[in-house]
This record gives C-alpha cells, structure tokens and sequence, in this order.
C-alpha cells in the first residue's frame, strides 16, 4: 500500500512537470502516440536501472562520507550512460528509441536527472525506485494529455497572441490545479 | 542538440519567432520560475545564475580548446554540473535559507538551456560572453515580471530579510485579499502563458507595421 501510495503521489500530486516545473513536454506535428509509448518506456527503463545504482551509491558512500554534494555529478554520469545502454537495445530491436521531439533531448534527460536528485531524498531503496516509476509515469501522464490536447487548441478561433505555447502553458496550469486537488485522497 | 538560431531571449539580436522557439523560451524559463515565490528569492536566483552562466561559457570555450570533439560532449556536461555544484556551494556557504529552500532548482542550472544555445550561435568567447549576458538580461525581465505579479498578488506586499539583510516591507493592500492561488507553483503555468502572449502580441504587431 505504502507503495502505491508513492506511486499515486509521484504521479499526481508531486508530478514533475506539473509540480516541479521541470521538461515542459512540446511536439512537431509529425509526433505519433506510438513515438510517445517507446519514449515513455524508454524512460521507465532508464530511470529504473539509473536509480538502483544511484540510491545505494548515495545511501553507502556519498552520505556517510558528507559527499552529498556530489550526488548531482554521478546521477548525470549514470544517466548519460543508463540511456545510451538503452538506446543501443533499443536500436537493436528496432523500437523508436528516445525520439527527440523538437530536436530536444535534453527534455527526458533533465527529467530523469531530476528523478535522481528527488529520490535519494527516500529513507528505502524500494522506496526511491517507486518514486523514480511515479515520476516517470506522470510525465508520461502529462506528455499524453498535451499530445491529446494540443491539436484541439491549435484549431481557429482563439485570440492570435495566445496561439500556439501561450494557450498550452494555461491549459497546463488549469490541469495542474486539478491534479492539485487530488492530493486529499492520500 | 539542434537549437542553433532558436535564443529569442537576446532582444538585441533580431530573430523569427517560431513556435520551436517560443517552446524552447518555456522549457528554459519554468524551472526559474519555481523560485519566483518571492522577489528577493528571485533576485538572488539571478545573481547566482548570472554567476554560473559565465563560469559556465568561460568552461565551455575551454572545453572546446582543449578536448576532441567525441569527448567534449561529455566534458561539457561534467563542466556544467560540475559549475552548478560550485555555485550551489558557493549558497550553501552565504545564504543557507535560500540553499535550504532552492537547492534542487540550483542544481538544475546545469540543464539550463541558455548556455547551450549561446555555445551553439557563437565560435569565439568575448562574443558568447556578450551574447550570454544580453540572453540573460532578457530571461531576468521575465522572470521578475512572473515575481512581481506572483508576490504582490499572492500576498499584498513585496517583503525583503527572509534570505538576506536587507530589511524592507511594502504594504501595497490587505493580505485577506490576496490571491492565494498564486502562491502554487502552477500559477507560474498560467502567469507565463499571459505573459507570453503578451510578447506574442507585441512581436506580431511590429511585424504588421513592417
């Protein structure tokens, strides 16, 4: 239940985009759901094997010796590494592997650096990797809900200013304060 | 990282504003924006980011000098972070309440994508430097803009002495009738929405007297 319950957190209520502000999902026209499933499940993998390196590292090293300060440095070398691991796998089956949208890839790896400098803040090891699940799952969340809403809001009739980034970031924070009020449920 | 020709936060340069660009504007500005709670917060965010952008160039140009190109890939993330670590340092040490407060915001300085487009435009360092600032200069506006409205309206003052020093208060109306709205972290979705299609206005009107 306790995880669960991270889970359901991590998602919803402390989501990263939505909560941390951090990798504001954006697509081309071109995007298709299927780029987004590879891609959210790309992440999932990445922050799950980058998390069981990192956390036991940062519980048996880095905090005891007063080395926390260090902890951002490893978790982007281990993420770096984590993801051209999975990259390669899956080049090799032929996936849509880690699509950049818009040419960015610094998108998904700012959000899976900011899943390893939230999780080593959890007293488990368990604990950290479903946090680390949750936050990914919630930005698939959000990335899913912007593809879904994104073409809608493009279509004729809004003011011309509000066009394109400015009506979606609204949108956004009206989503988010929905989400915000889920928080009563746990 | 294709983003060559996108940094419309330099308002002395002329560029086409697309809607890659105005995105790009957007993924850079929202982490800032989580410290815009208060405006002496702020102002110590920039001051520090002012810092970590130009050790940050400064490690960037020499990093292009001194490694080969399949390297410097990862040398230049390694400096970034590793720049980010001695500013976040350098607050841990002078302002310790804002450490406490902001210190995963500090860190991610390191993803900030002013630094990588400004390396992307320039070749030489006196003219990534100039350009690095002028960027900055733009990213400050905002993110004071987001401040203020975000400060006054959420509490109905602007309050300084809760990260440093210096002690000022201004009273501008009761704070039971704030907006408490703005005190989440969403509301910056909804200020920079309007705050950039103010500037979505302001740039389609001069195109149209063009």
């Amino acid at each position: 239940m306790t995880y669960l319950a991270i889970i359901f957190s991590s998602v919803f209520i402390s989501n990263i985009v939505l909560s941390s502000l951090i990798g504001l999902p954006v697509f081309d026209k071109e995007t298709k759901l299927k780029d987004l499933g590879s891609n959210i499940l790309s992440l999932l993998i990445v922050v799950i094997i980058s998390s069981m390196i990192v956390y036991p590292v940062y519980d048996l090293l880095l905090k005891p010796e007063g080395w926390e300060f260090l902890t951002p440095l490893f978790s982007i070398l281990v993420v770096r590494n984590v993801k051209l691991l999975v990259n390669l796998v899956f080049e090799r089956v032929k996936l849509p592997y880690n699509k950049k949208f818009f040419g960015i890839s610094e998108i998904s790896t700012a959000v899976i650096f900011t899943s390893m400098l939230l999780l080593v803040n959890n007293p488990t090891f368990l604990e950290s990797v479903f946090q680390g699940i949750g936050l990914v799952l919630g930005y698939g969340l959000v990335m899913v809900l912007v593809f879904t809403i994104k073409p809608r809001l493009d279509l004729p009739g809004g003011p011309k200013s509000f066009q394109g980034i400015p009506i979606l970031l609204v949108t956004l924070g009206l989503v988010a304060m929905v989400f915000l009020g889920l928080a009563g449920i746990l | 990282m294709d983003v060559k020709g996108l940094n419309i936060f330099n308002v002395f340069k002329k560029r086409t504003v697309t809607e890659k660009s105005m995105a790009i504007l957007a993924i850079t500005l929202l982490p800032a924006l989580f410290v815009t709670n208060s405006l002496e917060a702020t102002i110590l965010y920039l001051i520090y980011f002012l810092v970590y952008l130009i050790l940050v160039l400064l490690v960037q140009m020499l990093i292009k000098k001194v490694f080969p190109k399949e390297m410097a890939i990862y040398a230049s993330v390694i400096g970034s972070v590793g720049v980010a670590i001695i500013v976040s340092q350098f607050i841990d040490a002078f302002h310790i309440g804002f450490a406490n407060n902001y210190l995963l915001y500090i860190y991610l300085f390191a993803i900030n994508l002013i630094p990588i487009m400004v390396k992307e435009d320039n070749d030489d360092l006196g003219k990534s430097l100039v350009d690095g600032i002028q960027s900055f200069l733009g990213f400050a506006v905002i993110v004071i803009i987001v401040a203020l409205i975000r400060e006054v309206l959420g509490t109905g003052s602007i309050v300084f002495g809760n990260y440093t020093n210096v002690k000022f208060s201004l009273k501008l109306f009761e704070s039971s009738k704030a907006l408490l709205i703005f005190n989440n972290a969403f509301s910056n979705f909804i200020i920079l929405g309007i705050v950039l299609a103010i500037v979505q206005l302001v740039l389609n009107r001069k195109e149209e007297v063009k």
